[in-house]
């Protein structure tokens, strides 16, 4: 009886732990970065994550985010919604290694954090025809460190996705391996593609405490007319 | 005592009798024809059909044909008993012809006739110039616009397993580089790349005193293997 009195006392006495935490209160050893960055040709955008064993954590005291792309600092804006916080930032077209730092006067900080953009490229419209192949040409890479995936969708076609084991700068689709959707027929197409990447690192590699997971996109979309 | 003698002397009979609860196997004679499922791979490569049965009851119980009963295959005017093996039935028939049936012939004359008829025959070319494998390289077939799908399967030593449907049949597909993730370990002087090209549609009807089935697919199945250099 005495339990439950004092689980009821509790929320009304606001004695809930906080949901986004200050890092005044958490070793650096205890922090987790989730990264993701989203690049479309004119706009990157960057979310960071960072997460305690007591929830998103919120930087105070003189702690401090950075991120660093394509050679510049970039901004970091607090985002606060249903799912908590994070740290977000909107620049333009940049790519190679992506650094996060967080500089704290009285804890240890982290500097040179890094996850990898894909190169960026340009992707060309192909001219078709009804019939005709689909030849899309882009600025090929080295493919070392990323995925390739071409993907094309209309409302006459199920979705197409084909991962490319090379990154050659030129594939091309039959419209053979398209499968129609209702009536099938021809339709406008949006062909993208793709390079991703991952990054997987720990923080503290000797007492392999705190981590940064990061994923990247750097993706390119044209719209093509397929008809008669 | 004595009610143990007779208990024990129950035991042996069941076992010497048989009578252990264990049914016998089912066979056409004791499975309801319409309760007797069919199904069945059948293939052709241009000049032989190759056709894999089996036949099952309601309780997916493999069936033996018994008694009086045969299972034949017959294409091309030809017609062959087929033979048990490892739980199906197998049979092949040296044709070119793309008529091709099941029949459960019974005992009493009776003959229940499934009908698989094969797509249009092709024939496969590989590429006519020397393949690179840093080069796109295409192989070919005698296209057609019938309403089938075409299936592709591209094997070497030298890359990983590629894989392709198409809807339509343009009668030609080409490889990209893009498409070959090199196996480095094999990629030394030339390879040997295997092309398998299907033709296949659901046009095999099953015989309307047997068990409801959906329609089965028969294909046409067509290799060809040429060396690429690296």
């Amino acid at each position: 009886m005495r339990a439950f009195a004092f689980a009821l006392i509790l929320p009304i006495a606001g004695c809930a732990l906080p949901r986004s935490p200050g890092s005044g209160d958490i070793s650096t050893l205890d922090l987790d970065f989730t990264a993701e960055a989203h690049d479309d040709g004119a706009t990157t955008v960057v979310e960071i994550h960072v997460d305690s064993p007591v929830g998103d954590v919120r930087f105070t005291g003189g702690d401090r985010l950075t991120l660093t792309a394509g050679g510049s600092g970039r901004p970091l804006t607090v985002v606060e919604d249903g799912d908590g916080i994070h740290y977000e930032a909107s620049f333009g077209d940049a790519d190679g290694d992506f650094t996060i730092d967080l500089l704290r006067p009285h804890d240890r900080s982290i500097t040179g954090l890094a996850f990898y953009m894909p190169p960026s490229f340009g992707l060309a419209a192909p001219d078709i025809d009804a019939d005709g192949p689909i030849a899309l040409t882009w600025n090929a890479g080295d493919g070392q460190r990323y995925t390739s995936t071409v993907a094309i969708q209309g409302d006459c076609i199920e979705p197409f996705a084909r991962a490319l084991s090379k990154d050659t700068g030129s594939y091309t689709v039959l419209p053979a391996e398209f499968s129609p959707r209702g009536a099938g027929g021809r339709c406008p197409l949006d062909v993208s593609l793709e390079r991703a990447s991952t990054t997987s690192v720990e923080v503290n590699e000797v007492l392999r405490i705190g981590s940064l997971y990061a994923t990247t996109t750097q993706a390119r979309r044209v719209r093509i007319a397929w008809g008669p | 005592m004595g009610t143990l003698k007779w208990w024990a002397g129950i035991a042996l009979g069941a076992a010497v009798c048989g009578c252990g609860g264990e049914s016998a196997p089912p066979t056409t004679e004791s499975v309801a024809l319409d309760l007797l499922n069919l199904t069945a791979d059948v293939k052709s490569n241009g000049s032989v059909i190759l056709a894999s049965v089996k036949l099952f009851d309601a309780e997916y119980q493999s069936v033996t044909v018994a008694g009086g009963d045969r299972l034949l295959l017959t294409a091309g005017g030809v017609e062959e008993e087929m033979v048990p093996f490892d739980g199906d039935y197998i049979e092949q028939i040296a044709t070119s012809a793309t008529d091709c049936a099941i029949v459960l012939a019974r005992g009493d004359g009776a003959r229940i006739t499934s009908e698989f008829p094969l797509p249009p025959p092709f024939a496969l070319y590989a590429p006519a110039d020397p393949a690179s494998l840093s080069a796109p390289f295409t192989f070919t077939w005698d296209a057609d616009p019938g309403e089938h799908e075409t299936r592709i399967e591209v094997s070497s030593p030298c890359f990983s397993l590629i894989q392709r449907s198409l809807t339509g049949d343009p009668g030609t597909y080409t490889i990209q580089p893009a498409d070959l993730a090199l196996s480095t370990a094999s990629y030394a002087g030339t390879c040997d790349v295997d092309v398998v090209v299907t033709r296949l549609w659901a046009r095999g009807v099953i015989a309307a005193e047997l068990s409801p089935s959906d329609p089965v697919f028969t294909s046409q199945v067509r290799t060809t293997r040429f060396s690429a250099s690296p």
